[in-house]
């Protein structure tokens, strides 16, 4: 069995796309292998910078033979359609095979397909790799139409250790045996005679194929060089991946921040060295900022990085300068003056403002809480937004509102609200636990999709581009991990009177009907690993009262009881009494109608009657109250099995009397509907 | 005295020799104040057609907004760049780029130059193009792009423009943090010339222009003049002064900008009326080109 070594050689691929496209490349080359019936041991694809590996050992030296039968004509049709047969197959009437199928006999050919040569289909393979990879984003260059994520500079194809010939548009790419190593510490071409000879040479030409084993070494030549330091590395796993992504032999030094700046807060010095910098923290063993960073550099320098860790020293000196500089005019400033400039920071242009925005925040919080505390911190949430430090990194949003509300004076809980309100921003990102967080990030969420909602702008199938799913899920921890029992259909349409009638798109009811039906959906999302899908449906769908809280406890209970004997048996008795309901209907029937007692003649159906009566009366009496008990309700449920089961047992629908038939068809649908106040069974 | 490599001006004469010698067409900055070297039409207009184009030459660069009164030592509202624009893009750009840096003084070996994903865009002339930003030991000094379109055409073939940034050069060159202090003429003592003594006064006096002093009636009525202009001289097919309309208003959106008179909304409204200017003025010339062949 043979071995396909394949290296695309281009200029410096971007550090995000690289873990993806090594992936597509496994999965470009298993499809089309598959597809030309090419079996192989394993693919193997690594990245670098400058390099797309593909390793696929234990292929055939050719494509399997394969036997084709077509059937022909008849053996007494007309010669032409014969001759047409023997012709398009190539063959002569004695090599066709005749064969009775049904009371005639055919021709059929037998066509051996024989297999191409692999190194043949490798050759399309490489073609196909180039056409059809789909980088995020690719490029032309020169006067090609070849398209690539960055220009390809040599292609090195090796099937059976022999080289594979290939020629593209762009005839300065060379295809052959050969390669380079490092940019800068290698020099000239090598020639490759295998996988584990071309592994051997660019290591010794400082190239690590391996993206994995990059990291690695960053990660303990990192964590070796702060250990030496009484330091502890600040452990990011993203940082490490793009880094791992930049060089193809990582050299890990450490340089210093000046003391003047380390009373910049350490959020600060983090993302400043990160975004722009890709260095990473050192921490003291206490855990507070160490004045070190780490850096990965490309180079293994005769100086032992001398001049790569000073010229490193001074741009972080330049950035944090800029940094400082903004800390000292954002706090001269102050909080509550940078909060007058959100009158032209636009939220939307269909929505006004940050500063209409901030308003009606603020009235939120004391709609969602009469008796909250932040109110303080809904005024100045949104004012960091407009400071010199946010301005430059985005992502310290709400963490400067933090420390400029301290600087002000303001005291913790207000401050970490401001902080706290974007939260949780993930699936991984922690809900807050303190009342004014919990409040303020609630009544900031809530507005967003109200506001949104009433200018009839909304998620729509992949699109969201104002991350409307991610405050609806926002919202549903908040209440959920902290028990909350609140009414969020009540706070919505309070919410909806907020916003100035001038700018509504749509209706107060069709907006929040539909910002319900949006909720419901996210809701079932959320409740979907802990709840049978059927059950979340039967409870969600149409009886969500806006309270989440309640919503579990119903899906608890619900489950509960469908798990019981009566609840399967409620469920049949259930179905029995819809079947018929539907197929009268069909037959344009109305089962609607009021009962009439005087009607029910067996003593099971005016059993049933004032059971589901008396059902209905209790369930809606449990239903008002503030936190209704649930299992009193499941209760009331169970109890209707008997009376249900009974009546099916004895009584038929079916009577000669038109009257009393309907009335038993409006007692069925009396069923249906007592069953629904609680859930929708139809949807199990 | 002895003349020191790495002055900021023989920084530009060399540049100048390396490309010179590789066959790009010198030529002279474009008179007419511009934010960036692609502005100047050598690029701009150069980068659309099938033609093909060499060309390398330094750039002054006025950014209004950047300007901080001479107090910043990085940022600068007047500043230099040398750009290169070569079309069809050549094999191996990389490692000339790379001989350029070593023909400046940059030691390949003991520093660390990295190419980083940088796609650049400007969208008030719709030009876009893929590359990266290179850096040395961790400061931005060149941008490095594959022009992909330009006045919203695409471009074919593709050219490539580098763009070094001048003073962040030098400083690395020259081990300096503060940009006026760069050493300009590569002489020492009494006779050394810095940064700060060429330009200093002028950030200074720019600055109070740009943010104090601008009027800002008399720039919204120049922007819409140019904008009026540049739409006439297009009707009456003269491209190229009708380019000299565009960037001006471009130039002045740039100053009203830094004046804090535009807002959000009304950003994006001007940005579109440049971007129709520049189109309007790409589509023209580039027809004129076609015409020629």
């Amino acid at each position: 069995m043979r071995e396909f070594l394949l290296e695309i050689l281009c200029e410096e691929i971007p550090a995000r796309m690289q873990l993806k496209a090594q992936d597509t490349l496994a999965k470009i080359s298993g499809d089309f292998l598959k597809q030309h019936q090419l079996d192989y041991d394993e693919i193997i694809t690594h990245i670098t910078p400058r390099r797309l590996v593909l390793f696929i050992p234990g292929l055939p030296t050719d494509q399997p033979t394969i036997i084709d039968e077509r059937k022909g004509p008849k053996i007494d049709a007309p010669k032409q359609a014969i001759d047409g047969f023997l012709k398009s197959t190539n063959l002569t009437l004695d090599d066709c095979e005749k064969r009775n199928v049904g009371n005639a006999t055919f021709l059929f050919a037998k066509i051996e397909k024989l297999g191409r040569s692999t190194a043949d289909i490798l050759v399309e393979l490489i073609t196909h790799i180039i056409k059809s990879f789909e980088w995020p984003k690719s490029m032309n260059w020169g006067s090609y139409d070849m398209r690539w994520v960055r220009p390809i500079n040599h292609v090195l194809a090796l099937f059976n250790n022999k080289s594979l010939d290939i020629s593209f548009e762009d005839k300065n790419i060379e295809c052959n045996n050969t390669t380079r190593g490092h940019r800068f510490m290698s020099s000239s071409k090598f020639t490759v005679i295998n996988f584990t000879d071309y592994q051997l040479k660019l290591r010794d030409n400082f190239v690590i194929i391996g993206h994995q084993e990059r990291q690695n070494i960053i990660l303990q030549k990192a964590n070796e060089i702060c250990a030496e330091n009484n330091l502890v590395l600040k452990e990011d796993l993203g940082l490490l991946k793009e880094v791992a992504g930049l060089v193809e032999w990582p050299i890990v030094l450490m340089g210093k921040i000046d003391e003047q700046f380390m009373n910049l807060p350490p959020e600060v010095l983090m993302t400043s060295m990160r975004s722009h910098q890709k260095y990473f923290s050192v921490l003291n063993k206490d855990g507070s900022m160490a004045p070190y960073f780490i850096l990965v550099s490309h180079i293994d320098s005769p100086d032992r990085g001398k001049q790569i860790i000073e010229g490193n020293e001074r741009v972080l000196r330049a950035r944090l300068s800029d940094a400082q500089f903004f800390w000292e005019t954002d706090r001269r400033k102050g909080l509550d003056e940078w909060n007058k400039n959100l009158a032209s920071y636009i939220f939307h242009e269909k929505l006004g403002s940050t500063l209409d925005k901030v308003h009606r925040i603020e009235k939120l919080v004391n709609i969602i809480d009469p008796n909250s505390k932040a109110g303080c911190a809904a005024q100045l949430c949104k004012a960091d937004l407009v400071t010199e430090m946010v301005g430059e990194f985005p992502e310290l949003q709400g963490v400067m509102g933090y420390y400029y509300a301290k600087e002000m004076g303001e005291d913790e809980d207000t401050a970490l609200a401001i902080k706290e309100h974007y939260a949780p921003a993930g699936l991984q990102d922690e809900t807050p636990s303190k009342t004014t967080s919990i409040t303020l990030a609630l009544a900031d969420k809530i507005d967003t999709l109200v506001s949104f909602w009433s200018v009839d702008i909304k998620p729509t199938g992949s699109k969201d581009p104002y991350a409307l799913r991610r405050s609806a899920q926002g919202i549903i921890r908040l209440v959920f991990d902290n028990k909350l029992r609140l009414n969020l259909l009540d706070i919505f349409e309070k919410a909806y009177d907020l916003i100035p009638p001038s700018s509504h798109k749509k209706d107060k009811k069709e907006a929040i009907q539909e910002l319900r039906n949006f909720m419901v959906e996210r809701l079932k999302n959320f409740f979907k690993d802990s709840f049978d899908i059927r059950h979340i449906q039967a409870v969600l769908s149409d009886n969500w009262n806006g309270s989440i809280v309640q919503s579990e406890t119903i899906l608890k209970e619900f489950s509960d009881l469908m798990q019981t004997e009566t609840g399967q048996n409620l469920m049949i008795g259930y179905r029995r009494a819809a079947n018929i309901v539907t197929q009268s209907q069909k037959k344009g029937e109305n089962c609607q109608g009021k009962i009439d007692e005087s009607l029910l003649t067996q003593d099971e159906e005016k059993v049933l009657f004032h059971a589901l009566t008396a059902a209905h009366h209790e369930i809606r009496g449990l239903l008002k109250k503030e936190s209704p008990d649930y299992s009193e309700i499941m209760k009331v449920l169970a109890n209707l099995r008997g009376p249900i089961d009974k009546f099916f047992d004895s009584v038929l629908v079916q009577d000669k009397d038109q009257k009393i038939q309907q009335n038993r068809l409006n007692l069925l649908s009396l069923i249906k509907d007592q069953l629904h106040m609680v859930a929708d069974f139809s949807k199990i | 005295m002895v003349q020191k490599l790495g002055g900021f001006q023989e920084i530009i004469l060399k540049l100048q020799e390396f490309w010179g010698k590789y066959g790009c067409a010198i030529v002279q900055p474009y008179d007419t104040e511009v934010g960036a070297g692609t502005l100047h039409p050598a690029t701009t207009l150069r980068a659309l057609g099938p033609k093909s184009w060499k060309a390398a030459y330094v750039q002054p660069s006025r950014r209004p907004g950047d300007g901080r009164y001479g107090e910043n030592p990085n940022r600068l509202g007047h500043y230099y760049q040398f750009q290169v624009i070569i079309k069809p893009s050549p094999p191996n750009s990389q490692e000339l780029y790379l001989d350029s840096l070593r023909h400046i003084g940059i030691d390949t070996n003991s520093n660390d130059i990295r190419f980083v994903e940088d796609d650049w865009e400007n969208p008030t002339i719709g030009a876009a193009g893929l590359g990266w930003e290179i850096w040395c030991n961790g400061a931005e000094v060149s941008q490095y792009t594959y022009f992909q379109q330009v006045g919203g055409i695409p471009c074919k073939p593709v050219s490539l423009e580098l763009t070094y940034g001048l003073e962040r050069l030098a400083m690395v060159i020259q081990g300096v943090e503060n940009v006026y202090d760069l050493n300009w003429n590569g002489l020492e003592g009494d006779e050394k010339i810095t940064y700060g003594d060429v330009f200093k006064k002028n950030e200074q006096q720019f600055s109070a222009y740009h943010f104090e002093h601008a009027s800002t009636e008399n720039l919204f009525l120049q922007f819409k003049h140019a904008e009026e202009e540049c739409q006439k001289l297009i009707k009456v097919n003269l491209p190229l002064p009708a380019y000299d309309q565009c960037i001006k208003a471009s130039h002045f959106f740039n100053i009203l900008e830094a004046r804090g008179v535009i807002s959000v909304t009304e950003r994006a409204s001007y940005i579109s009326r440049v971007r129709a200017l520049a189109k309007a003025t790409c589509v023209k010339w580039l027809d004129q080109e076609l015409e020629d062949n």
